[in-house]
């Protein structure tokens, strides 16, 4: 069963996606701070991280620029979830190695269709 | 003859001889015949006479037998003899026979034997020493044949009819004629016509004195060739009587040629002397010129040489070194050296020219010097040059040390007898004076004065304008100068005539326009002032002119700066108040307020008025202070002052309206009973923003300073204007993007929750339980939504002031407990105390109560909400004597120092952000109500030991404003 790890300091978000993963078969890691991410990520070794990328301490685009930049890490496709539309802001993801950039509000429908498909495609 | 004398001797020795025999031989008969005698006397006498006969018989028979063979062989001895002697005799004369033959024979190298003392002995040895003599002259002559034969030079022995004698081989090697050719011919055979006549002269002339002459001649060869020869003749003496002539001649091909080339190359050296432009001399040790080049000869005239150099060269009796002058000719025999120098020469004419000589010395072969070459190069028109130069050079040192002492001071008396000192130094003058113009008392007084002119001074500290030397050059502006002022008729009385002062130059010191003084230098002796010198002096007289100007001027700026040095720092304090409030002020009516108020204090003036230009171009009035202007709004196109400034760009003003009528605005002002104005504009760039008006009762005219100062503060004025019109446009600008972007943002993430969430409540995936916790984060999220928003609002219209501050007396103790049921439920679910402490003297405060309840709920709650259960909070309401002051303290969280700078801003959380629900926009609205009560709010906190927030609200402020 594919592991997705989610971070976010939002707890309702991280219930939300939880939730929704689960029905979809997934088994699903929470995190609600960003300081031990890397350090879960590397224990926990998902298949498939969701990143919220405005938390306080460490942003979510630095903890993706680190898994990108770590051989052992740099495999795990990253979804990042944030509430910033602006263009610029998807092209800094895109650029750190974002394979999918989801802006808030979403749908749990969809991301899981996302999931489901780049865990699929791989 | 000699036969008989040879018969006579020997006869003579043969009779010698025969006696030398006979006569012994006769002396023993003698005896013999007396023994006999003696013996026969005795028989006699003893008639022994038969005896006797017998014995005489026997005797003479005897005896003369006897006697016949002695004598027999006596002769023969003496025969003998005699022939011998006379053959020694013989010896000698046959001897000098053959000698005489042998010399005869021409043979001379023999000697003779003597062979006895006699006189034929002495003979032989005559004849010896004879053949000896003979013998060493013919070898002299031999040898003088030789030599003859040996000569080099060719030599001929003539006759006194000039034909020639003999000739010797050098003769015949010169010039190829045989000896047989040349003896016998006349001496004329051997030269053509032109050389015969010279022949005969020079023989002719010395043939009759009897001298030996040398004369130079050319011989026709045998071959034709002339052959150039010197020939020393000599006459041929011969017992008194000259006979021929004897001439040596000396081949002078080589030295003909010789001197043809010394004669070339001194030719070649007079040329390069003549040709050399600079006049060459060779001088003697006695200073005699000994030669000298054409350049020499047309300087220094024709007949210089033999004449003494310093005759000519110093028109001196002795030469120049006995002046104590340098002189080259000695320099170069005492030294040996070359000597270079520069003199002053007399040329021909008595034109006195400067000349470069170079001497140096000629030596003959042994090194030593027998003259001097001088080099004379006239270098008048270099050192004119250089004297000029060298003139322009100190003058223009003078000037520049003057220069100096004008720029070092200030001070008239110290600059003038500084340059008094310099004048008299570089002029060589005895004394000087400076006298300055009192233009009110029509004097000139001496200001300062060197040397010796003290005394004069002394009686003439003062000279009426006009009068005497300094007053006439003060009038006139003219220099005056005098190499005797004794015999000056321009100044028949002077002060100056009894100082035994004789030459003097007085020049004026000019100012700009008018003359400020009188330079006067004096000389005791007589003293021809050149040109150059009144041009110099003139000169000083101009620039220390200037520099008087200066030090007057200097010292009326020096008193108007003391009293206007307090004027100007009162400015610049107040300038930089100004600027300062301007800077710091964000309220535009304070802005427009302080500076009215410097304006007015300023420029002392009864009332100023700010109009601010409208779209339109007319001025409406902003701010005024002291008079209302009877109008508050002008139009465009009228005369007022304002009006015009605004049109002009240009500051306007009235200095009395009585007087002043080109406005139809000044009967206004008159109403008001104003007699003076002064518009400024206020511009930033080329863009007019309004009119500042100063207006007076009294009529003034406004000052450059004052005028200055007001432009400067209008333009700063300007300045803070737009500024703070440009940032209130922008902050609104920033303030409406940040809310855009950061609502949007804030708004996105509960958003999240009620779209996400409910979809999957619609999808039917949530059920039961789970389902009524998704409603509830919906419901909260909705809620948080609606107090964002609702959070947003108010901040917007605070900052924007669109929402009016509602002011009304604050009841502190009332408002602190309507905040605390406010928060009750809050409160009692985390069990916090909460302690509230209002002071009772709440003497009017007056303030907007819904915005001040707003700030102490959100400052309390936020105390609430960072801390935990069972904490303390403290609310305290304090009065001072200007300020209310409210203060939240508790126990909880804390915040971290990095956060503390942050806080206020909106949607700011910190690090405890995400362990409460907040919309992060509560101490920005708490700001916001702060300043709009123009108070101020202090956050001091530590980490986990607690936080305390400080108001400051000032009292009645909100009145004044």
């Amino acid at each position: 069963m594919p592991k997705v790890m989610v971070i976010d300091d939002e707890p309702f978000i991280l219930m939300m996606i939880e939730d929704k993963l689960r029905r979809g078969g997934l088994d699903v890691v929470t995190l609600r701070e960003s300081k031990s991410a890397v350090e879960a990520i590397r224990r926990e070794k998902p298949d498939l991280i969701i990143l919220d990328w405005m938390m306080p301490e460490i942003s979510g685009i630095n903890i993706c620029r680190t898994i990108k930049t770590d051989p052992d890490l740099s495999r795990i496709p990253v979804f990042m979830l944030t509430a910033k539309g602006q263009e610029d802001d998807e092209k800094l993801g895109i650029s750190c190695g974002v394979d999918r950039y989801i802006t808030k509000p979403f749908s749990p429908r969809i991301l899981l269709e996302l999931v489901l498909e780049q865990l699929g495609s791989k | 003859m000699f036969k008989i004398k040879l018969i006579y001797r020997f006869l003579l020795n043969f009779l010698i001889f025969s006696l030398a025999l006979v006569l012994p031989l006769s002396f023993s008969l003698r005896k013999d015949i007396k023994a006999v005698f003696t013996n026969m006397e005795a028989l006699m006498e003893n008639k022994r006479l038969d005896e006797a006969r017998v014995i005489e018989d026997e005797f003479f028979r005897e005896t003369f037998a006897h006697m016949m063979s002695i004598s027999f062989y006596a002769f023969f001895l003496a025969f003998v003899l005699a022939l011998f002697s006379s053959r020694r005799f013989l010896k000698p004369i046959r001897a000098l026979y053959t000698g005489a033959e042998a010399v005869k024979r021409g043979d001379l190298d023999m000697k003779i034997p003597v062979y006895s003392a006699d006189e034929l002995g002495e003979v032989t040895a005559i004849f010896n020493e004879m053949l000896a003599n003979l013998r060493a002259k013919t070898e002299e002559l031999q040898n003088k044949d030789t030599y003859v034969k040996t000569m080099m030079d060719a030599l001929w022995v003539v006759d006194n009819n000039d034909v020639v004698i003999d000739i010797n081989p050098a003769f015949t090697k010169m010039f190829g004629y045989d000896r047989d050719q040349a003896v016998g011919s006349s001496i004329y055979d051997f030269l053509d016509a032109e050389n015969a006549m010279i022949m005969k002269r020079e023989l002719g002339l010395k043939r009759r004195r009897g001298e030996h002459s040398t004369y130079e001649i050319n011989i026709t060869a045998k071959d034709g060739s002339q052959i150039p020869v010197l020939i020393t003749g000599a006459p041929i003496v011969r017992n008194g009587e000259v006979v021929g002539k004897i001439g040596i001649i000396k081949d002078f091909r080589e030295q003909a040629n010789l001197v043809k080339e010394l004669k070339g190359s001194r030719d070649y050296l007079e040329t390069v002397m003549n040709s050399i432009e600079d006049s060459i001399l060779i001088i003697n040790a006695d200073y005699r010129i000994l030669k000298a080049n054409v350049a020499a000869l047309e300087r220094y005239g024709e007949e210089i040489t033999g004449k003494k150099c310093y005759e000519i060269t110093q028109n001196s009796f002795r030469p120049c070194w006995m002046d104590g002058e340098d002189c080259p000719i000695q320099e170069v025999f005492t030294t040996g050296g070359t000597c270079k120098t520069i003199r002053e020469h007399y040329g021909e004419g008595g034109s006195k020219r400067y000349v470069e000589v170079i001497a140096s010395p000629i030596r003959d072969s042994e090194g030593r010097i027998i003259e001097a070459l001088k080099v004379i190069r006239d270098v008048t028109e270099r050192m004119v040059h250089l004297e000029e130069m060298e003139r322009r050079n100190r003058e223009l040192i003078l000037l520049n040390s003057i220069a100096s002492i004008i720029n070092k001071s200030l001070k008239a008396e110290e600059i003038f007898s500084s340059v008094l000192d310099r004048l008299i130094g570089a002029l060589d003058m005895d004394g000087g004076c400076v006298f300055t113009i009192d233009e009110d008392a029509r004097e000139l007084i001496c200001l300062c004065q060197s040397g010796v002119a003290e005394q004069c001074t002394a009686r003439a500290v003062k000279v009426k304008l006009g009068d005497d030397i300094p007053g006439r050059v003060a009038v006139t502006g003219e220099v005056m100068t005098s190499s005797n002022l004794d015999t000056d008729s321009r100044v028949p009385v002077s002060i100056f005539k009894d100082s035994k002062i004789k030459g003097y130059c007085c020049i004026p010191i000019r100012g700009k326009e008018r003359i400020l003084g009188v330079y006067c230098l004096f000389k005791f002796r007589e003293h021809f002032f050149t040109m150059e010198e009144e041009k110099i002096l003139l000169a000083v007289g101009e620039m220390t002119g200037l520099a008087l100007e200066n030090s007057r001027l200097y010292e009326e700026m020096k008193e108007m700066f003391v009293t206007q040095k307090g004027r100007r720092l009162q400015e610049q304090r107040d300038l930089l108040g100004l600027s300062s409030k301007l800077t710091s002020a964000n309220n535009i009516d304070e802005v427009v307020h302080s500076t009215a108020s410097l304006i007015k204090a300023y420029l002392s003036s009864d009332s100023v008025l700010f109009w601010g230009k409208r779209d339109d171009g007319s001025l409406a009035l902003v701010y005024s202070t002291g008079l209302e202007p009877p109008t508050r709004f002008i139009r465009a196109d009228t005369g007022s002052t304002e009006a015009q400034a605004a049109r002009m760009c240009e500051h306007v003003s009235i200095e009395d309206t009585d007087a002043d009528d080109r406005s139809p605005f000044t009967d206004d002002m008159k109403k008001m009973g104003i007699r003076s104005a002064l518009s400024m504009p206020v511009m930033v760039g080329e863009h007019i923003l309004g009119v500042f008006t100063s207006l007076s009762r009294t009529p003034r005219r406004y000052r450059d300073d004052e005028i200055h100062f007001l432009r400067i503060i209008s333009s700063i004025f300007g300045v803070a204007l737009e500024r703070s019109r440009l940032s209130e446009k922008h902050e609104l600008d920033r303030m409406k993007t940040d809310i855009i972007s950061s609502v949007s943002y804030e708004l996105r993430t509960p958003l999240s929750a009620i779209v996400g969430l409910t979809e999957m409540l619609i999808d039917g995936e949530i059920r039961g339980a789970r389902a009524e916790k998704y409603l509830k984060t919906v419901y909260a999220e909705g809620m948080r939504l609606s107090e964002l928003i609702s959070d947003l609002l108010s901040i917007s219209r605070l900052e924007s002031g669109e929402e009016p501050v509602r002011l009304s007396d604050i009841d502190f103790s009332e408002l602190v407990e309507s905040v605390e049921k406010t928060l009750d439920a809050d409160i009692r679910a985390k069990n916090i105390s909460l302690v509230t402490e209002v002071d009772p003297d709440t003497a009017g405060f007056r303030g907007d109560r819904e915005r001040l309840k707003q700030l102490l709920v959100n400052l309390v709650d936020n105390a609430v909400k960072y801390s935990d259960e069972g904490s303390y909070i403290n609310l305290k309401v304090r009065y001072s004597e200007e300020y209310v002051i409210l203060e939240v303290s508790d126990t909880g969280w804390g915040i971290s120092e990095r956060d503390i700078p942050n806080l206020g801003k909106r949607f700011y959380r910190g690090d405890h952000g995400r362990r409460t629900k907040g919309t992060g926009l509560g101490l920005a609205l708490c700001r916001e109500i702060v300043r709009i009560h123009l108070g101020s709010i202090e956050i001091k906190s530590v980490l986990n030991r607690g936080t305390t927030v400080i108001v400051t609200l000032p009292y009645r402020r909100l009145e004044d404003a």
